[in-house]
């Protein structure tokens, strides 16, 4: 001890030196540290690892979608068919949440405030949704929610939850249309109908952008944000369709598929000239806006999709092939073998079993005799009788712009048997999509052109027409010759036929009924009681303006086409002629059955009624529909009194 | 006795523009986040302008006292340490945050006993060394060097309890260089380094964040979405920043990026906004406060000022080395501010208070 402090004593101004010393050594450590870190500073800000630069980029931005609407879809005349609303979409950001069972009680209480049991439900969902994402910065909540509801959970400011703005499709005319409209998914996707067919002209192009975000990954908009590309609009598009023709076609349809508890039905209102498709109408409908609720396979255009047996109606087109071909005339007497004929071991026979003898090609069609019309088609013979049908577009695409089209089917005359060429010539062993039928009859319409059906009338974009769809003629099929007499031999079926019923007060129409049978597919014959009941025709028959056909498929009781289908076809055309201001047919003396057109609008009442009431009318076409329209007055006055 | 002279104006010079530069890095790098957490970009602004306040009232204070008084109560100023450091570990008046209890709520702010503490044992050492060494105890292990270990250890206990493992590190750093420049023997220094070491080292790997924050210093790229997350992002606002900088206000990484930009990691921010040049400048202040305040230490002639000074100075100085260093990726992550410019309540005080008492001693330096 002792000596221990005189030694120190001792050395004190060295130690001071000492300390001194030591003092210095650490300063310069110090200082050292300074110089260290100026370096290592320089390297990262001016010289960084490129890793950093890749990562920095990588977390700095996120491309986000911008909120492009679809394209609208209007009818010919610029009626809203389908529609874009703004609605806001709820998510949640988890790297914000921090009691995910608090936010998630918070939602549920307002998107679902009325069902406790959806409530309890929703928020267990959410609640394992948030968890499982908490690395996330981005999770759906509940997509499009109803402006109610966006505003209850704005108010509530949940910490981490947002909103987007998203558009949904809506549309305004509820089931009008709907079969070929479509409809479209949660993410504006069209799945259905015109929605799927033109979805690439009518979804958003590029909806994408790159924009910088912060951590939380929210969009920022600092002087260094990337600008937003100029995004192209997506097209609109406009249909062919006339909403008001739609309309009374579906009511026409409905009433009667209705009226005679049908399975189901299909009408389309065609322009001949054009393929244009002014109404196409099925039963049953469904509602787009919430699709859900109808079973898939009500989705889809059975006009379209599903092919018939066309039954008599397809004797039109034998008919006209024989004319064409120069092997019958119209006054040509044909032996109908009072009623039975037998073709490679079956015997055919006419329905209801009417026992014809001798009738002209205009009576076989106007009475609608199946033997008459074997008789024409063994004339034609098989290979010149198919050649015609796919002359006509059967058993091929009509390329109509609907997604899932059928091709129907008309087989090879390779495949045909000894009653092939029996049963096709009055409509069986053949099947045909009901856009087939209106567009093989629209040859018989239009001078004998094939022209491709369509729904798509112009793409617009800014209110400004970007592109017309043209008028597509496939082929020319028939004469000028051979489509007159053809023309003459279907009023006949309206004027005094079997399709006395579908006749237009004004109009000169010509048409043709069919009443196919189905086959059972129990006993893969021909059923005694199912039936698909047509009327196919056009008009004005001297300028046809209009084709319609109509398919009432297994109405109950009265079956005839004439009877079933053939009203609806009247009544769709006479109301389209005002509303489309079709003028009358020149200077004709009407006929007009009063009786008949009450009975129209109460079909389950028998045929024959005592006191006919005729009258007389005469006038030119302005005449016409100024006599015409206080007709129809008359005629709701005295249904008011009935 | 010296005369008194005028103060060294450079030590209180650098001290309050490196408190300025503070004050507008804090609103910068803070407002995005406080407007976030709080509703109100001027939340941490406000905090520190009031502060600072304080903090400069408690500087001119501490420059008019003489700074020998305060070796009367070197004793009292130890005894104040530990009773503050004993009371933070007591539930109610403790203030737990992330399970650690540093801070002491007074109503209006809170107060972390470990930053009061550190000047107090600079004091007290300062002190206690320069009685030593005038009773010419200072080799002595049993009377003159066990006792201060002792002294220190205690206090160091006391931090790690909180547990705060980084100041009581940066504690003993502190005393431990005053042991060295007071004069006490190299090799008693030494070895109590070494036998320190394997206690630090088990204390470090035996939990588990400490042992990640090592693992990911070492290679932060490993885990960059998680322990290499906070030092990665502080690369890219360096990396961002360059010569010039991004410019005041335009840095990205205070968008949520970055953990901490107006505390800890305040300097990649300033690095960020204010390029390679501006960060120059921080520590360039950084340096002349370390060269002024070493020059005080040397140049005054009682042992007990020369101690405090220095001791002061390194404190101050080592800290924002150490700082800096984690933001560079040169030292592993710790939390522990930037003198003068992060964020900090009683901490800024205590900076200030020190400033002050060490431009006290100036006064006395021939």
């Amino acid at each position: 001890m002792r000596k221990n402090r005189r030694k120190a004593r001792g050395a004190a101004p060295a130690k001071k030196v000492n300390a001194k010393l030591k003092t210095m050594a650490v300063a310069a450590i110090l200082f050292l540290g300074f110089g260290a870190i100026t370096v290592r500073l320089a390297q990262l800000t001016m010289f960084s690892d490129e890793r950093v630069a890749e990562f920095s980029a990588k977390q700095r931005f996120r491309s986000i979608k911008l909120h492009m609407p679809r394209g609208m879809i209007f009818d010919r005349n610029m009626n809203e068919l389908a529609v874009s609303v703004k609605l806001r979409s709820v998510y949640a950001n988890p790297r914000r949440i921090d009691d995910p069972r608090s936010t998630a009680r918070a939602l549920a209480k307002n998107i679902e405030p009325k069902s406790h049991s959806r409530q309890n439900r929703l928020y267990t969902k959410l609640v394992k949704k948030i968890k499982a994402s908490k690395d996330k910065y981005f999770i759906w909540v509940k997509r499009k929610v109803s402006p109610e509801t966006y505003a209850r959970i704005r108010k509530e400011k949940i910490r981490g939850v947002g909103f987007v703005k998203e558009s949904k499709r809506f549309y305004p005319k509820r089931d009008i249309a709907a079969k070929l409209i479509g409809f479209c998914g949660i993410d504006n996707q069209g799945l259905y109908g015109l929605e799927y067919y033109y979805d690439d002209v009518i979804h958003p192009v590029d909806s994408r952008s790159i924009v910088r975000k912060d951590a939380l990954g929210r969009p920022i908009s600092t002087p260094g944000a990337l600008s937003l590309p100029n995004v192209t609009a997506p097209y609109d598009l406009v249909l062919t369709i006339d909403e008001r023709v739609q309309y009374i076609t579906e009511k026409a349809l409905e009433r009667q598929t209705l009226a005679s508890r049908a399975k189901g039905g299909v009408a389309i209102v065609m322009n001949p000239n054009t393929g244009e498709i002014l109404a196409m109408a099925e039963q049953p409908k469904f509602n787009p806006n919430n699709y859900q609720r109808y079973k898939s396979g009500s989705w889809k255009s059975q006009a379209v999709s599903q092919a018939f047996e066309p039954g008599s109606t397809f004797k039109v087109f034998v008919a006209a092939a024989a004319l064409e071909e120069k092997e019958a005339a119209p006054t040509e007497i044909i032996n109908c073998e009072n009623g039975r004929y037998t073709v490679g071991g079956k015997t055919f026979r006419e329905a209801l079993n009417h026992r014809y003898k001798m009738l002209t090609v205009t009576d076989v069609i106007a009475k609608s005799s199946n033997i008459g019309a074997i008789k024409i088609a063994e004339r034609l013979g098989p290979r010149r009788l198919k050649y015609y049908l796919s002359q006509f577009g059967f058993g091929a695409r009509t390329n109509v712009d609907l997604p899932g089209e059928s091709a129907g089917l008309l087989r090879g005359t390779k495949a045909w048997s000894r009653t092939s060429l029996p049963s096709i010539s009055f409509g069986q062993e053949v099947a045909v999509t009901p856009i087939q039928l209106a567009t093989g009859i629209s040859v018989l319409a239009n001078g004998g052109y094939l022209v491709q059906p369509r729904l798509a009338k112009a793409l617009m974009r800014g209110g400004k027409v970007i592109r017309k769809i043209e008028t597509k003629v496939v082929r020319k099929i028939l004469s000028e010759s051979t489509v007159k007499s053809i023309t003459n031999m279907m009023t006949q079926v309206v004027e005094s036929g079997t399709g006395r019923m579908a006749s237009v007060p004004g109009f000169t129409v010509a048409g043709k009924t069919g009443t196919a049978q189905k086959i059972d597919p129990a006993t893969g014959s021909y059923s005694d009681d199912k039936f698909l009941s047509s009327f196919v025709g056009f008009f004005p028959a001297e300028k046809p303006r209009l084709v319609i056909i109509v398919m009432i498929d297994e109405p109950e009781g009265v079956v005839w086409g004439g009877a079933v289908a053939g009203p609806v076809f009247a009544e769709i055309a006479s109301r389209s002629a005002r509303i489309l201001r079709i003028p009358g047919s020149e200077t004709e003396i009407y006929e007009i059955n009063w009786a008949k057109m009450l009975r129209r609008d109460n079909l389950a009442k028998d045929a024959d009624k005592p006191g006919r009431i005729e009258k007389k009318l005469t006038g030119d076409t302005m005449e016409n529909r100024d006599v015409y329209e206080r007709f129809i007055s008359v005629i709701e006055s005295v249904k008011q009194i009935i | 006795m010296p005369v008194k002279r005028q103060a060294d104006y450079w030590i209180v010079a650098c001290a309050m523009t490196l408190l300025i530069i503070g004050i507008v890095m804090i609103y910068s790098s803070s407002a995005v986040i406080a407007a976030e957490r709080y509703g109100d970009p001027y939340y941490f602004l406000k905090r520190q302008a009031i502060w600072a306040v304080v903090g400069m009232a408690s500087m001119v204070v501490a420059m008019r006292v003489d700074y020998r008084s305060l070796n009367r109560y070197s004793y009292l100023f130890y005894a104040l340490a530990v009773l503050a450091l004993i009371a933070v570990l007591i539930p109610g008046i403790g203030h737990s945050v992330n399970g650690a209890r540093r801070w002491i709520s007074l109503g209006f702010a809170t107060f972390q006993p470990s930053e009061f503490a550190k000047l107090a044992l600079m004091i007290f050492f300062a002190g206690l060394l320069a009685k030593k060494s005038a009773e010419g105890k200072l080799d002595d292990f049993q009377f003159g060097y066990a006792p201060n270990i002792a002294a220190l250890g205690f206090v160091f206990f006391l931090i790690q309890f909180q547990p705060d493992l980084g100041t009581a590190i940066m504690i003993s750093l502190v005393i431990f260089f005053m042991f060295i420049v007071a004069g006490i023997r190299m090799s008693y220094i030494v070895v109590t380094a070494l036998l320190a070491s394997p206690l630090i080292l088990v204390s470090i790997f035996t939990v588990a964040y400490r042992k990640k924050r090592i693992l990911s210093f070492l290679n932060p790229w490993e885990d960059y979405s998680d322990s290499g997350y906070q030092i990665i992002q502080s690369f890219v606002a360096l990396s961002n920043g360059g010569l010039s900088g991004a410019g005041l206000g335009a840095s990205q990484q205070k968008l949520f990026y970055l953990p901490e930009p107006h505390t800890d990691f305040i300097f990649s921010i300033i690095s960020e906004e204010m390029g390679f040049l501006g960060a120059i400048i921080v520590l360039l202040l950084f340096m002349i406060f370390t060269w002024r305040g070493f020059r005080v230490g040397l140049k005054v002639h009682d042992k007990f000022g020369s101690l405090l000074a220095l001791g002061i100075t390194f404190a101050i100085s080592a800290q924002a080395i150490v700082n800096i260093a984690v933001t560079l990726g040169m030292l592993p992550t710790k939390g522990l501010p930037l003198p003068f410019i992060s964020l900090g309540g009683s901490a800024l005080v205590m900076w200030m208070v020190s400033v002050g008492v060490l431009t006290n001693i100036s006064e006395h330096a021939a």
